[in-house]
């Protein structure tokens, strides 16, 4: 289910993902990873993806970029990015457009960067489809973004490799690489969880600089809720493999209409005023993908259940403006 | 919203209970026809190497000159079992001496497997004491033993066989020395890694901080958890040692006749080759099969240990 | 600028303080004497801890908080004795349980036990959850016990149903792991758990969960906790008292609501003001502080946090700032802290 659809020209979203499905083949069976997930990126925008473990968004992400393993299948919906369908795009095609108007930063800059290549070597590897450019030329756009993103002397350090940089460098570089080809949508997934607290406002400060002046869209995905208020101007919240809410911002963190949003704001410690020895949680697990329950999929942990939620799976209602929760105690509002 | 921890818990499976060990490398062994091929191989050489001797229709020594040189039972078919173009009698022929290659070849399996295994498995525990030492002890001693296994790895496998083999006499122990001194570096150096990798993982550092010896360590904790691929490099060891301990024969300088390795079938069958080429193939065949057969098992348990870790973790 | 000294505290009442520590010095050895001449370094240690001290009291719970680089993991594993002591004293109960064995004398391992951060790979994997949580039992002669009573009650007491026994820690989610440690930790009734980032790797919904289970114990079993960790929102419930570190030193310490409300470093300050707030109102609008940690092996001169101190004068470069005192509990190291220093 979407957001109510705009009516400007279809370019106006980045990216759109609708109905989204992907199943895993495991030797102990099928594993829904994702299912019936919808989220729209709108041109210029931030996006947050906001799940703990087993919600799906690193599943999303790297099925937006086409990286899923062997064993991942999309068994349904669509993927448009600028208004291109992705699904079903020969690979050479996909891999026109991946570096360079759609990229991504990982958790682990390693992912990214090779550690046997110096750096700059690699951040010239990626300019490959520039032909106008000399490599002179080249070379100082690379320096140019190495030193925007905060790495001191850029020229001289292009020589170096991946090992002699800090972690918190190595994201940097990580971030340059993936800003270099001034991408329209860069999906960033948990590029700061390994990083200390210093460093991640540093980097959170790097992507909002880096946004604002080359107006990328950004897919932010993380499980801290701090940094999604930080950064992001719409929030998604996954659980499960399923969107159980969507809104903007403070439509989310001010107004959260689902169950599960509610408890984990309330569970998040940075989030409760008064010191409490005792700290929130939700009780129970999230659900075992290999057998997905009927009904909603956060009835077991909900705090709010009832029979409805047990048998009938929850459609998206609407809870505002641009505002989405999948809760059947949304309906009962609505009917009541 | 505080927790109430039992309930929590109970109903929810997150990892459902992993079938035993050896259940899934069965299971997964039936998606590798390679993996499957080679442990039937194996299972089969085993299996002739304890019941072989007993089930040979003929003692491998038994001489019988009239019957020299009789073709096998194959080449009967084609040309009648006169025993100028073949023989029903003797499954894979005579050799020079009239003695049956069939029963040989059997005995040769048993020889093979024994020296084989059993040097290996001294290697394998001589090694593996060593390596453990040398990964969790002292630098010194694991410079020392490090330096030790160096210079006997280096030095090339086949010329240090030659020249013990002669200073010493070939002899089936000897042999058998021979093949532990070249193996144990090789074990050694691999234990050794993978306890310096293990000795400093996490839950060597949680049992340390509980206030374990050192030996309990290394014996509860270290060494069931990297014996593993020691077992897939050993096995796949078995067949080099076989093929070594040929070609020293071939050479003369391994084991003394009469026993019937399959070296020695080599060597006899090499020189009878123009009158008798049966005797070639029938000592080569069990080699070549012995071969493939551990290595495709060695390669397939090899493949299926890394990856099902990672699986499950 | 009184140099406070430890010593003008007025002492507690004996048996009250369980463990103190003093002067601390814990180093790694980068390399060897005669590397070291030919490159010519003036220095071939790492100095991980230096100079710490602090008291534990019985019953209560101290956060150790620092970034990568801070010292506050070897801190924990010095204690213990799983990384040799190069200087200063470890006192736990008056005694000194390293002095003699610098692994630490096999009673202090039943007094004193460790939770590691990752709780998978801090399980020997090819044990059961049920040899894991006795293993102490084992280790300390006990084995005589009804062992798989002594499980059942770790089991029970920690939360986890009784058939997790049979189980592999690859089989257990990240939370039952954690448990696992726990049971583990406080099998043989110990005084002292010292718990490496005991929230790492767990989702929000589900850190409360460990955090209150050990608080329960804690009142149950009168345990007192060392908490190594970086997250300073969970310090701010669950620790009575908080010292933030930063190369291997302690730049400020005190009962968590001074540290919380009354922060007298520039680096306490930038860590409190780094913490995201999960709330779009509250967006930061600079960022706190700039800079990386230096590295070890090249210490700045002077305040080693002057490189990166928005309030740094020539001072700081030249003169390392002497421990200052604001209160009978509050210690800062800083020439120019935040707030007023009687």
């Amino acid at each position: 289910m979407a957001l109510p659809a705009s009516s400007i020209a279809p370019a106006a979203n980045v990216l759109e993902v609708q109905g989204l499905s992907v199943r895993f083949r495991t030797p102990r069976g099928p594993v829904l990873a994702l299912r019936n997930v919808s989220v729209e990126v709108p041109r210029g925008s931030v996006v947050g993806l906001v799940g703990e473990s087993g919600s799906g968004k690193s599943t999303l992400a790297l099925a937006v970029m086409g990286l899923m393993s062997g064993n991942a299948s999309i068994t349904e919906g669509s993927l448009r990015f600028a208004g291109r369908e992705l699904l079903g795009l020969k690979p050479h095609e996909l891999r026109a457009l991946r570096g360079d108007r759609l990229s991504m930063v990982f958790q682990d800059p390693m992912t990214s960067l090779n550690p046997v290549r110096a750096i700059g070597l690699q951040m010239l590897d990626i300019q490959y489809r520039e032909r106008s450019l000399s490599l002179a030329e080249k070379r100082r756009k690379a320096a140019d973004m190495l030193r925007r993103v905060g790495i001191p002397d850029p020229e001289r350090q292009m020589g170096r490799y991946p090992h002699e940089f800090s972690g918190g460098m190595r994201q940097r570089i990580a971030i340059a690489m993936g800003v270099l080809e001034r991408p329209e949508l860069l999906i960033a997934d948990e590029p700061t969880t390994a990083l200390d607290v210093t460093l991640e406002a540093q980097i959170i400060q790097l992507l909002r600089d880096l946004r604002r002046e080359f107006n990328t869209s950004i897919l932010f995905i993380s499980h801290n809720l701090g940094l999604i208020a930080e950064l992001c101007d719409i929030v998604v919240v996954l659980y499960a493999g399923e969107v159980v809410e969507q809104g903007t911002v403070r439509d989310i963190f001010h107004r959260p209409r689902h169950p599960y949003t509610q408890a984990l704001l309330e569970c998040d410690p940075a989030r409760i005023a008064e010191v409490h020895r005792e700290l929130p949680t939700i009780t129970g697990d999230v659900p075992n993908l290999l057998r997905i329950p009927t009904g909603c999929v956060f009835a077991a942990r909900c705090p709010s259940v009832f029979d409805r939620c047990r048998v009938e799976q929850p459609a998206d209602y609407p809870a505002g403006p641009a505002h989405l929760a999948r809760c059947h105690l949304l309906a009962e509002r609505r009917d009541g | 919203m505080s927790a109430q921890p039992s309930e929590a818990l109970a109903p929810v499976e997150l990892i459902p209970e992993a079938p035993g060990f050896l259940i899934s490398i069965v299971r997964r062994l039936r998606g590798d026809p390679l993996g499957l091929l080679g442990l039937l191989i194996v299972l089969t050489v085993i299996v002739l190497a304890i019941i072989g001797p007993s089930i040979a229709p003929y003692s491998p020594f038994k001489i019988k000159v009239p019957e020299r040189f009789m073709p096998p039972t194959l080449l009967a078919l084609v040309g009648g079992g006169d025993g100028v173009h073949g023989t029903f009698s003797h499954v894979f022929g005579t050799d020079n001496l009239g003695r049956d290659v069939f029963s040989r070849v059997l005995a040769g399996t048993q020889i093979a497997l024994g020296v084989g295994g059993g040097s290996i498995a001294i290697a394998l525990v001589i090694g593996l004491m060593l390596g453990l030492i040398a990964g969790y002890g002292p630098r010194w001693l694991d410079n020392f033993l490090m330096l030790l296994f160096d210079s006997i790895y280096s030095f090339p496998t086949v010329i240090l066989g030659l020249t013990v083999m002669t200073l010493l006499g070939p002899s089936i122990p000897t042999l058998m020395f021979v093949v532990v001194v070249i193996q144990t570096p090789a074990y050694g150096r691999l234990i050794r890694t993978a306890t310096l990798a293990t000795k400093s993982s996490e839950y060597i550092l949680a049992i340390r901080s509980l206030g374990s010896s050192p030996g309990r360590i290394l014996l509860v904790h270290i060494l069931p958890n990297i014996i593993g691929p020691l077992f897939i490099v050993a096995s796949m060891d078995i067949p080099s040692v076989i093929a070594l301990e040929a070609g020293l024969t071939y050479l003369g300088l391994g084991i003394p006749p009469p026993a019937p390795s399959w070296g020695r079938i080599l060597q006899e069958g090499f020189e009878s080759i123009r009158d008798a080429p049966w005797i070639v193939v029938a000592g080569g065949i069990p080699l070549i099969l012995t071969t493939l057969g551990f290595t495709f098992l060695g390669e397939s348990l090899r493949d299926l240990l890394d990856p099902k870790l990672r699986r499950i973790v | 600028m009184a140099e406070a000294a430890l010593q003008e505290t007025p002492p507690a009442a004996a048996g009250e303080m369980l463990l103190e520590v003093e002067n601390l010095h814990v180093r790694y050895r980068m390399m060897g004497p005669i590397r070291a001449k030919l490159l010519q370094l003036p220095n071939r240690f790492l100095d991980a801890v230096l100079d710490v001290s602090f008291r534990l009291r019985r019953g209560t719970t101290l956060a150790l908080v620092g970034e990568s680089g801070s010292g506050k993991s070897t801190l924990g594993r010095a204690i213990t004795g799983l990384v040799p002591i190069a200087g200063g004293q470890v006192r736990f109960e008056g005694r000194e349980p390293l002095k003699i064995n610098p692994r630490g004398e096999k009673s202090y391992h039943r007094d004193v036990a460790m939770m590691f951060q990752d709780p998978v790979s801090s399980l020997s994997p090819r044990r059961t959850v049920r040899s894991l949580i006795t293993e102490p039992f084992v280790i300390h002669g006990l084995g005589g016990r009804d062992l798989d009573a002594e499980a059942r009650r770790l089991l029970a007491l920690v939360g986890l149903p009784r058939d997790f026994a049979g189980r592999y820690p690859h089989q257990l989610s990240g939370g039952q792991a954690r448990r696992v440690g726990v049971a583990r930790a406080v099998a043989l009734s110990p005084k002292l758990i010292i718990a490496d980032e005991p929230t790492a790797g767990l989702d929000v919904s589900v850190q409360g969960e460990i955090l209150n289970l050990m608080t329960r114990l804690q009142r149950e079993l009168g345990l007192t906790y060392l908490i190594i960790t970086h997250n300073l929102a969970v310090v701010r419930h669950v620790s009575d008292e908080t010292a933030i570190m930063y190369m291997g030193r302690f730049v400020e310490q005190g009962t968590t609501r001074e540290i919380f409300e009354r922060a007298a470093h520039p680096y306490t300050a930038g860590l409190l003001a780094a913490q995201p707030h999960p709330d779009p109102d509250k967006r930061r609008e600079e960022v706190p502080l700039l800079g990386e940690v230096p590295s070890l092996a090249r210490r700045p001169a002077g305040c080693e946090f002057h490189t990166r101190c928005p309030r740094a004068q020539p001072l700081c470069r030249q003169q390392r700032p002497a421990v200052h005192r604001v209160s009978a509990s509050h210690l800062h190291r800083c020439h120019f802290p935040l707030i007023d220093t009687p």
